[in-house]
């Protein structure tokens, strides 16, 4: 009888310490991803005419326009990019803004069409990757002369 | 026998608080994970927009008059002429460097682009070049105060031995762009 009751004791104990065991494995096993600003999403110079106009930055980092906007010197043009950290080999998926204002005290412009490289999903590998955006720059007819500066949240998930 | 059945009830209300802390403890593993699992960060972007650069040409470069022989003139931004070689002087009332004006951005700098090679004068004789263009801003950059400015620009004329006599013309552009 006393054998009996020593094991009905011993059952729930242990299903507890099995619990306790289970709590850090899964924990350890997952690093968090993280993301972290390396650079700013720079569009540059532009002039504005009295036709709109879209200038675009590729996650490459090159710049074209459409319309009727002109670009001016390169200088300040770069993709914006991102460290990324996280579990080694795990992939990842990116979610990009819509859109984004960049305003001045002159006036506000829209930019839109975003896009990274990698472009939905991204491999951590060796536990880093780089990821660069690019986006469109909507420059209105006779848009303000002015620096404008807005910003822009990427976030990124384990998959 | 009474004795062990109550034993055993215990026991089996045990297992709810058991099952209990084992839920409770997973839960806050699972928020963590959900923590950790996904990460924003906020970036900046930017543009600057300018007004369009533009250059007009307001005085016209001229050697002014000059005494065939070979060798140069050389016209200084300062509207100063000297000569080389064989050729000597004349008149000087007409001389003047080239002159323009920059209008852009107040406050912006920008860079001027010189012709890079001989340009061609002609006229009633055998062609003669210009070269050796030079501007009055050092290092060939400029400051739009107040969004204009001043471009002052020399060169050098090359004069062969028997230059017919006459007037010789020709062009050059000069370039400028926000730095």
């Amino acid at each position: 009888m006393n054998r009996r009751a020593l094991t009905l004791v011993a059952v729930p104990f242990a299903m507890m310490s099995f619990a306790a065991v289970l709590l850090t494995p899964p924990a350890a096993a997952l690093l968090p991803i993280t993301i972290t600003t390396l650079t700013g999403l720079g569009f540059g110079q532009v002039i504005a005419t009295s036709t709109p106009g879209i200038v675009t930055v590729t996650p490459a980092g090159t710049r074209s326009v459409s319309g009727g906007a002109v670009l001016g010197n390169g200088l300040g043009v770069t993709a914006g990019t991102f460290l990324i950290t996280g579990d080694l080999n795990n992939t990842y998926s990116i979610t990009l803004p819509s859109s984004a204002t960049l305003s001045s005290g002159a006036g506000t412009m829209t930019a839109d069409n975003f896009t990274s490289s990698p472009s939905d999903s991204g491999n951590l590998g060796l536990g880093t990757q780089v990821l660069a955006v690019g986006a469109d720059l909507h420059v209105g007819a006779s848009q303000s002369t002015a620096s404008y500066s807005g910003t822009y949240a990427v976030t990124v998930a384990y998959n | 026998m009474l004795r062990r059945k109550s034993l055993e009830d215990i026991m089996r209300k045990l297992w709810i608080p058991a099952a209990l802390a084992l839920v409770a403890s997973l839960l806050p593993l699972s928020a963590a994970n959900a923590q950790f699992s996904s990460d924003t960060d906020t970036a900046s972007a930017s543009v600057t927009i300018v007004s369009a650069i533009s250059i007009t040409k307001t005085v016209d470069m001229n050697f002014g008059d000059v005494v065939e022989g070979a060798g140069t003139v050389i016209l200084a931004t300062d509207n100063g002429r000297t000569a080389t070689g064989n050729t000597t002087l004349g008149n000087s009332t007409a001389a003047a460097a080239a002159s323009f004006s920059v209008t852009g951005d107040s406050g912006a700098t920008y860079a001027i682009t010189l012709p890079g090679s001989a340009i061609t004068l002609t006229g009633t004789g055998t062609d003669m070049t210009v070269d050796t263009f030079v501007s009055d801003h050092p290092g060939d950059t400029g400051t739009l105060t107040g969004g204009t400015d001043t471009i002052l620009v020399g060169a050098t004329l090359n004069v062969g031995a028997t230059q017919t006599t006459g007037a010789y013309t020709g062009s050059f552009d000069l370039t400028v762009a926000y730095n």
